[in-house]
């Protein structure tokens, strides 16, 4: 028997293509080709489509890379928690030894197609966001601190940088702010759900900031983030990147945020269904659908109304 | 003389799993050479296409 898996060295893999796919955690791609998209679009001065498509593309397959990478790492804890434990690796479908080389592979095939395609600033970022998920996160913060998903919030955030550098060559405060909102998000969204999946992580070892400092700070600290987090949703329209409705939307969302998270503050510890910790984390997913998705709508509304009505 | 090798077997479903990875190494493959060959063509001759279209439109000119 292999020591890392429950394949037999000298079996014939029996792995299929959907499950390499699998190793590539399709759904969080599916959030980062989002963002990155709406990063893209919003950047001024407008990209060639064919080259947008694949720059969108190479940003999903370096984003699928790090989650491979991330699979290659979390072997061990994957097969503990029941939400991971379906996973290829611990599942048995794909050997672990495979999954390295698949992950560096794809990896560093992503960064030089963008970087080829575009330009390097953008190639540079996507480098370093697999290099901070992988290797900052998931080799490091996620099994040493409860600041994990704070510091390791910032590889989520990149995409929409990335897809903005890719047009733009450059680095702005549009950029930036679609980081921070992001990344301010991160916090409140994880810890809403560690605190009602907090069995899972305590048999995992996995230090979430439930399990270490306890459910009252960490229902305050969510609520601290969410207050910092509506402004950042509005910021857009401040900067003049986004128009009325964004703000109008964002303003609105922003405050339901608060709300949930205000219940989840004051939601009892002896609480075992944790409803509200609930509310907020799916209410904190369609939270940032809405935002990007109103910003892209608005954007395109904004530049072919025009173009249509002469 | 004669020799009796051994192969491998592979069962019908061993044989169905790798049968599904060739082809979808094939379809990236062949994906991928389009998306490499028409990447070239708009990364390198934007010129070159424009160039076409004006000296159509003054040979058209031309003709008329």
């Amino acid at each position: 028997m292999s020591d890392d898996t429950n394949i037999l060295d000298n079996e014939i893999s029996m792995a299929e293509p959907r499950d390499y796919f699998a190793l590539l955690k399709p759904r969080v791609m599916s959030l980062v080709i989002f963002t990155a998209l709406v990063g893209l679009m919003v950047a001024p001065d407008g990209i060639n489509p064919f080259i947008g498509l694949v720059a969108i593309l190479c940003i999903a397959v370096g984003a699928g890379a790090s989650g491979a990478l991330n699979m290659w790492v979390d072997f061990d804890i994957d097969a503990i928690m029941s939400r991971t434990q379906s996973r290829p690796i611990p599942a048995g479908k794909v050997r672990r030894q495979e999954v390295l080389p698949f992950g560096l592979i794809l990896s560093a095939a992503s960064v030089i197609v963008l970087g080829i395609a575009t330009n390097w600033l953008a190639g540079g970022l996507l480098a370093f966001t697999i290099f901070f998920y992988a290797v900052v996160y998931s080799m490091w913060l996620k099994r040493s601190t409860p600041q994990n998903i704070v510091i390791g919030g910032a590889a989520g955030a990149f995409p929409p940088m990335i897809g903005w550098a890719a047009v733009t060559g450059t680095i702005t405060i549009e950029s930036i702010v679609l980081f921070m909102i992001i990344f301010i998000w991160t916090p409140p969204h994880f810890w809403a759900l560690a605190l009602f999946k907090l069995g899972d992580y305590e048999k995992a070892g996995i230090p979430m900031m439930p399990n270490v400092a306890g459910h009252q700070s960490t229902k305050l600290q969510i609520l601290l983030y969410s207050i910092v987090l509506a402004p950042f949703g509005v910021a857009p329209w401040f900067l003049g990147f986004a128009g009325i409705f964004y703000g109008v939307v964002s303003l609105i969302m922003g405050l339901i945020f608060l709300y949930f998270a205000y219940l989840t503050y004051k939601m009892s510890d002896d609480d075992e269904k944790m409803l509200p910790a609930k509310k907020l984390f799916g209410f904190s997913i369609f939270y940032l659908t809405v935002l990007f998705a109103v910003l892209l709508i608005e954007n395109l509304v904004m530049t072919y109304l025009p173009l249509i009505m002469a | 003389m004669s020799e009796d090798l051994e192969f491998v077997k592979l069962t019908e479903k061993q044989e169905k799993a790798r049968r599904s990875r060739s082809v979808a190494l094939a379809v990236i493959c062949f994906v991928l050479v389009i998306l490499f060959y028409i990447m070239t063509f708009v990364k390198f001759s934007p010129d070159t296409f424009s160039n076409w279209i004006n000296k159509t439109e003054n040979e058209i000119s031309k003709q008329q």
